[in-house]
């Protein structure tokens, strides 16, 4: 059975009298990616600052690989690693010295240090000043910095910013793969289709809450109360009534009463081609569940 | 924490701004070992005083002896005066003008020159004139052969003529105001008469060098001294009076080894107090390490990489504050090496093997340090003021983030804390006793001495110094442990 890497329960957290996050409680497991979604605003940021204590809890308990941050911190976050916001570097070092920095604190050899810079693809713009690089380049270095140290908890905040498609790829790719070590992975991001395509589990946030938490094809599922036929003609308002029309071949049913309508189809002579449950993105999970996007 | 404070080390160091300030004070001091090495003799003269220019002075009074008319009654006096005159500085200009020939020929020779021409062009009197130019001769003999101690013998005749004159009238004085005033003196022409006597027994002549220089400001303290004769000292005559103690035993010390003590042009000078003159560069060095330390990192948003890090808060900040103080320690290192390299190399090692002679007020009498033990007890008495700026610097930068508001504080504090110290202390402002600055600066109490308020001594200071570093570790402490890492 996987081990629980993180758990927080309850956390709160208010800023000169407004709530930043309340009741927010989730888990994650060895091995699961989950991502943590929400419109502008919603809490996510304030919520992985207050997992790695650059915010202090007002109440609630976050507890990393069985340590309380509040009375472990240092065993606590010694499993972590984190990209927040945005990589941040000492730009006036190469990003190699800025590795090498890391790889101190942690007392990790070379030969690792090696590794993670090829296995981000930096190769030998490793030495050079990290002004000089590009977005792109300082997002692969953040991931490097992150993973340098084989932390149990990755946290990654918009990790795919600034990087081309084939970059994202590889990220996905090698997110997966630390997954599969055992690692678990907090992902952050707007981009919900990228998220969809190598997370197991979401976290919903809005203002502040937690709105929904789980797996995501259970949500899907959840979500998907609708089927999809696929008709010979849509001028069927005389014999049927409860549907939505998607188009000029398709209509959309509740579950419900979906064998009343096939029925009343067969009945009427309408031709019937497809019928398929209607699989809901999460994009539109997230639409329907948060609705527009106001920050308070 | 050692790994911490390595790396904090390394931060500083790859960043190029701190290799210009070392720059700028490797120039400063290579140019101010140069104007000492080019402006000052091998006495520690300044070369380029305003004296006046003999050979010009000749030109210009030989100009003016030729718009007199010597044989018209109206223009003799003045002829005879601006002779006079040039023939002094005629005869002076074949000296060395450090020597005491040149300092006192004026004295000793105007009055006869002047007589050899009043009974040549006013007067024509030959027997005045063989008398005043037999006396010249004499003069001009002794003035040659280097023989001073005969002035110095003529001078104290005079002066003990005067001073039994004055004490077989005193005896006979009523009046209470003319009696104190031949009292004065009296007591004047006895320290004058000392003075003479010391330097007959010291071999000392009247020359433009260290001796004289001494000999003068110890006889100008041995004098002032008397001021404070059976008086109740305040806590300011006190500050005087030992002041004039410390002039006296180290200026009689001067004469007695015959060593320079006040040679600015030597790295023996330049090593005594390096902190002093170079302190400005040091307080720089802070502010940019804190800047570099503290304010960049929550400016460029690493500050996050260090807080996630498997490290108390309160380890990473004393790490940050250890390795600025090592940056003090290595700005003072890098003073004293280039002071040694460049100041040796203009102005020679040899003066490394002179002793500092410090009056020590503990013992009551002179006390030799070597140079280099000296300058370590100098810097380690004034440390507590870099070690305060790099606190107060820190915890301002913590509270603010904000390098602009840190450096411009900071260096404000430090810049005034004399000025607002002097107002303090002449205004005899009690309660403002407690204010850091008045407690930050240990050495007016070397040697013995009573620092510079009445109402501090070494171990008040030093209680109240500790008390604020404690207060100033907690808050900034509390503060950094508490702080929000906000939008960086």
């Amino acid at each position: 059975m996987s081990k629980v890497v993180l758990e927080c329960c309850n956390l709160y957290k208010r800023i000169s009298g407004k709530e930043l996050v309340s009741d927010v409680s989730f888990s994650l497991k060895e091995g699961e990616i989950m991502g943590l979604i929400g419109p502008n605003g919603a809490g996510k940021t304030t919520t992985i600052k207050l997992i790695l204590g650059l915010y202090k809890l007002n109440s609630g308990s976050i507890k990393i690989c069985g340590y309380d941050i509040s009375r472990d911190y240092v065993k606590a976050i010694g499993n972590v690693g984190a990209i927040i916001e945005s990589p941040d570097m000492y730009m006036y070092m190469s990003g190699y010295d800025n590795l090498m920095i890391t790889s101190k604190i942690y007392n990790i050899s070379k030969d690792r240090v090696m590794e993670v810079i090829n296995l981000v693809n930096l190769g030998k713009r490793i030495y050079d000043k990290v002004s000089k690089y590009s977005l792109g380049m300082r997002q692969r270095l953040g991931i490097a910095q992150a993973i340098l140290h084989n932390p149990k908890l990755l946290i990654l905040d918009e990790p795919t910013n600034g990087l081309d498609p084939e970059g994202i790829v590889e990220l996905k790719r090698l997110l997966k793969k630390l997954a599969s070590k055992g690692i678990g992975i907090i992902v952050s991001s707007h981009i919900l289709s990228e998220l969809e395509s190598f997370c197991s589990n979401v976290c919903i946030i809005n203002k502040g809450r937690v709105i929904n938490c789980g797996s995501i094809n259970k949500l899907i599922n959840l979500s998907s109360n609708n089927y999809i036929i696929e008709l010979s003609e849509i001028n069927i308002s005389k014999c049927i009534s409860n549907y939505n029309i998607i188009d000029n071949t398709h209509i959309r049913v509740k579950t419900n009463s979906l064998n009343d309508v096939i029925r009343k189809l067969l009945n009427n002579n309408i031709n019937i081609y497809e019928i398929k449950r209607e699989v809901l993105s999460l994009e539109d999970i997230f639409m329907s569940l948060v609705g527009g996007n106001t920050i308070d | 924490m050692i790994r911490l404070i390595v790396i904090e080390l390394k931060k500083i160091f790859k960043h190029k701004s701190i290799y210009f300030i070392f720059l700028f004070m490797f120039l400063f001091c290579f140019f101010n070992n140069l104007l000492f090495k080019l402006d000052y003799d091998y006495d520690g003269r300044y070369k380029y005083t305003d004296d006046i220019n003999i050979g010009k002075e000749i030109i210009r009074l030989d100009k003016e002896i030729d718009s007199y008319d010597v044989t018209n009654d109206k223009d003799k006096n003045i002829y005879v005066s601006t002779k006079s005159l040039r023939d002094v500085y005629k005869d002076m200009i074949k000296y060395n003008k450090n020597s005491w020939q040149y300092i006192k020929y004026n004295d000793y020779m105007y009055d006869t020159i002047y007589n050899i021409n009043y009974y040549t062009y006013v007067i024509k009197d030959s027997d005045k004139l063989k008398i005043y130019t037999n006396k010249y001769n004499k003069y001009l003999e002794y003035f040659k052969s280097n023989n001073y101690k005969y002035f110095i013998k003529e001078e104290k005749d005079t002066l003990v003529n005067k001073i039994d004159d004055i004490r077989n009238n005193i005896k006979s004085i009523n009046d209470k105001e003319l009696y104190n005033s031949l009292d004065r003196e009296l007591t004047k022409y006895n320290n004058e008469l000392f003075l003479l006597n010391y330097r007959i027994n010291n071999n000392i002549d009247y020359g433009n060098n260290y001796l004289n220089r001494a000999l003068i400001e110890y006889g100008n303290a041995v004098r002032d001294k008397d001021i404070y004769k059976n008086r109740k000292l305040s806590f300011n005559d006190r500050i005087k009076y030992n002041n004039l103690i410390n002039r006296i035993y180290i200026n009689k010390y001067i004469v007695d080894n015959r060593v320079n003590l006040f040679k600015n042009n030597s790295l023996n000078s330049g090593l005594r107090n390096i902190t002093l003159d170079y302190e400005l560069f040091i307080i720089i060095v802070i502010l940019v390490s804190i800047g570099i330390l503290i304010g960049d990192e929550f400016s460029s948003g690493t500050i996050k990489l260090l807080i996630i890090k498997p490290y108390k808060r309160s380890t990473i900040l004393y790490s940050k504050f250890i390795a600025g103080f090592l940056m003090i320690l290595i700005t003072i290192l890098f003073l004293i090496i280039c002071e040694l390299i460049i100041g040796g190399f203009f102005l020679g090692f040899d003066s490394l093997k002179d002793i500092v002679a410090i009056y020590d007020y503990n013992v009551n009498s002179i006390k030799e340090y070597n140079v280099i033990i000296y300058m370590l007890i100098n810097i380690l008495s004034r440390l507590p003021i870099f070690i305060f700026v790099l606190l107060f610097g820190v915890l301002i930068n913590i509270i603010s983030s904000n390098n602009i508001i840190s450096f411009a504080s900071t260096f404000i504090v430090f810049s005034f804390s004399t000025v607002i110290n002097n107002l303090i202390v002449n205004n005899n402002i009690k309660i403002l006793k407690y204010l850091f600055t008045m407690n930050w600066d240990f050495s007016s109490y070397l040697f013995g001495g009573i620092g510079n308020f009445k109402y501090l001594s070494l171990k008040s200071s030093i209680f109240i110094y500790i008390i604020y570093v404690i207060i100033l570790l907690v808050i900034m402490t509390i503060y950094f442990n508490r702080k929000d890492i906000k939008n960086v």
